[in-house]
């Protein structure tokens, strides 16, 4: 699916991102192909907010429309879990 | 024996001004880096010549900024890179690629207290055994760690390199002038490519990915996070965030800026500052003293102590009027910067700006603009496309007063009714929505999108923002003084000789039938084009004498809102978007500032 279809909460995988310049700007703020981070704040129609421990990024709607994700953990799920998953990625 | 170059890199925003100031002390060098627009700084320590660099995420040509720092960087003997504790997934990035780059490292490991504050705990003897360069924990604004620092440069080593970059190194140690320059190959640097005229890599996604992965693993060896409820600022950046209440936020917070510089500072500090000290005190001093030798009304009395005097105007403009509201502009500005509340604004109204062409980033310019367009037109370099860059400088510096001006403007329109003040308001909001609509529109190509770091939330430290603001101010006292001068002399010039009569009648037809305004108001609009404010000043000056009606003072307003930039304005965007663009938006600036101020005398007066 797409990073602009994710929900507040969800935990993704990044599968691909659009092009070499964007994955070298992305790679050295966390985000490459693999990284596994979660989505913590979205704005309908608006940028998606991906956070790995203190450190966030702000991605606008187009650009989030053409990066790939999978769900690893849902929202929902997550809610239900007392703490949530480890947001450290390196560990899958 | 030449002094050895120690260079200071790092992320933007991580303190390292601080640490340059504190080794250089006040003996700096501040120079253009030759085509950019990005300033150096260079200083002395001991034997070491110490030179700055422009914040960035890594040493490559993506930007000017980056282009300058790798340049420095590769001329550098030893590298101090600063780094945000809180940020280690970013900034360690950076670290390792210095590594990389086979350049002897020392890391100076800043904002150790919020490290704390966080939850998290570092171990940094692994650190430094991971990496293979010191590592020294500080707190730049307390000078925690500096004396540390300071004893171990010598120590900075040359660090442990990604598995098997040096097989890939080796390739073109012997065609290179700077080892470092073999690293920036392998990474498809073009630039570096051109210059030695070598097949360029195809390893820039391998080894940006090793590096990742590498970096991933110091930090998850390294980096343990305590669970810590949800703090406060977390949860206030959420609400920043969400437009529900994000948008009532930014209205707070663009009220409280407004009641602050528009009240405060245009009302109670400015009626001290113009009225009492320098519109009597300093008036009746200096009348005293040059008034004796010359005869009222004589050429020297009026270039010097006359209605546009060199010594009466220039400093009661400068000192009394602007000052006070720049220097009140700044400081919010400081607050809005060190608070990390700016990128929090980009990413709620991102949706909003890509609407006009734009994207969330150009808030940035846009609040900058309110202080100095010349700043701001600077700063559109950050957004990514040229068609952005036109955009928002066209709507810089037709639709964004500057802080100086705008005051002024507060000033007059809080003597209006509501709903004349109501009325400026939404021409120069309708102007800036359809005239952004419009270049969106017509103009070819696309925009890029938002993809921008947001920092955690801090609280700003006041000895930070008050020397932002003292920067900031003086230069603006610098660089309007000069023009203010020559403006005065222009406008006597012009005055003594009857010319300015001439140009007064020559522009009634578009003073006087289209604006509807009377023919004096051209005055001002010719010290507008000198500089803005200037001319928001002019204008102040005519209402004070009661020659405009308040229906006046609108149109008046709206027109020297919109109106041209301001000289040292139309300098920095000759330069900066070339003369075609250039040009485009001077007259198209001129013309619809006189056709919205014409339309809406039409309605009003």
């Amino acid at each position: 699916m797409r990073l602009s279809e994710v929900k507040a909460g969800d935990t993704i995988e990044i599968t691909s991102l659009p092009n070499p310049i964007i994955r070298a700007q992305a790679i050295r703020l966390g985000i490459y192909e693999g990284a596994v981070i979660r989505c913590s704040e979205k704005i309908n129609k608006g940028p998606v907010i991906l956070q790995n421990r203190l450190q966030e990024i702000a991605i606008g709607h187009k650009l989030a429309s053409q990066i790939i994700v999978e769900i690893i953990t849902d929202h929902r799920s997550a809610k239900n879990e007392k703490k949530g998953p480890s947001l450290s990625y390196g560990y899958k | 024996m030449a002094a050895k170059k120690l260079v200071l890199a790092g992320n933007p925003n991580v303190g390292k001004s601080v640490f340059f100031n504190a080794l250089t002390g006040i003996y700096v060098d501040v120079s253009n880096y030759p085509g950019t627009t990005v300033d150096i700084s260079k200083g002395k320590y001991n034997d070491y010549e110490v030179i700055d660099t422009p914040g960035v995420y890594g040493v490559s040509s993506f930007n000017d900024e980056e282009r300058v720092a790798r340049d420095v960087i590769l001329q550098a003997d030893l590298i101090l890179n600063v780094v945000d504790a809180v940020h280690l997934d970013r900034d360690l990035f950076l670290t390792q690629q210095l590594i990389d780059m086979g350049k002897p490292v020392i890391v100076a490991l800043n904002m150790m207290d919020e490290v704390e504050h966080n939850g998290l705990t570092i171990d940094i003897p692994l650190m430094e055994e991971l990496l293979g360069v010191p590592i020294i924990p500080t707190v730049a604004p307390k000078k925690k760690g500096f004396e540390a620092l300071k004893k171990n440069l010598g120590q900075a080593s040359t660090g442990n390199k990604i598995v098997g970059i040096k097989d890939y190194l080796a390739k073109y140690e012997n065609t290179v002038d700077h080892a470092s320059e073999a690293l920036m190959i392998l990474e498809e640097d073009e630039e570096i490519i051109a210059k030695y005229n070598v097949n360029g890599g195809t390893l820039r996604d391998k080894i940006y990915s090793q590096r990742r992965t590498r970096i991933n693993n110091v930090i998850d060896l390294t980096l343990k996070e305590m669970a810590l409820n949800i703090s406060f600022k977390q949860k206030l950046s959420k609400w920043m965030l969400r437009p529900v209440t994000g948008v009532p936020i930014l209205l707070a917070t663009l009220i409280f800026m407004y009641f602050f510089l528009g009240d405060f500072i245009a009302q109670d500090i400015v009626g001290v500052t113009e009225e009492l000290i320098m519109g009597t005190w300093y008036y009746e001093f200096i009348m005293s003293i040059i008034g004796p030798f010359f005869t009222e009304g004589s050429f020297f009395f009026e270039l010097l102590i006359g209605e546009s005097g060199l010594l009466t105007m220039v400093p009661t403009y400068v000192l009394g009027l602007l000052l006070p509201l720049v220097v009140g502009f700044y400081f919010l500005l400081a607050l809005l910067e060190d608070s990390g509340y700016l990128p929090r604004i980009a990413a709620l109204l991102d949706k909003t700006l890509t609407k006009i062409g734009l994207n969330g980033k150009a808030v940035i310019p846009m609040i900058l603009g309110f202080g100095c367009v010349t700043m701001a037109t600077i700063t559109t370099r950050i957004l990514g496309s040229k068609r952005e860059r036109f955009i928002a400088t066209m709507l810089l510096t037709l639709a964004i007063p500057c802080s100086a001006q705008l005051g002024v403007i507060v000033v007059m329109a809080s003597s209006l009714a509501p709903q004349l003040t109501l009325a400026y308001v939404l021409t120069i909001i309708a102007v800036f929505v359809v005239v952004g609509l419009a270049l969106n529109k017509l103009m070819p190509g696309e925009s890029t999108d938002l993809l921008i770091d947001i920092p955690p939330l801090r609280l700003p430290r006041i000895g930070n923002v008050l020397s932002k603001t003292w920067t900031k101010s003086w230069h603006f006292l610098t660089e309007a003084t000069p023009l203010f001068m020559i403006g005065a002399v222009l406008i006597t010039l012009l005055q003594f000789f009857n010319i300015l009569a001439s140009i007064q009648n020559a522009l009634a037809p578009i003073v006087v039938s289209l604006l509807r305004l009377p023919k004096e108001v051209t005055t001002p609009f010719i010290m507008g084009i000198i500089r803005r404010d200037f001319g928001a000043a002019g204008l102040f000056t005519l209402t004070e004498q009661g020659l405009l009606s308040p229906e006046q003072t609108v149109v008046a307003l709206v027109v020297i809102t919109l109106f041209v930039p301001c000289i040292a304005a139309a300098l920095v965007l000759f330069k900066e978007r070339g003369w075609k663009h250039a040009v485009a938006i001077w007259v198209g600036s001129f013309a619809i500032a006189f056709a919205t101020g014409g339309l809406l005398a039409a309605l009003l007066v």
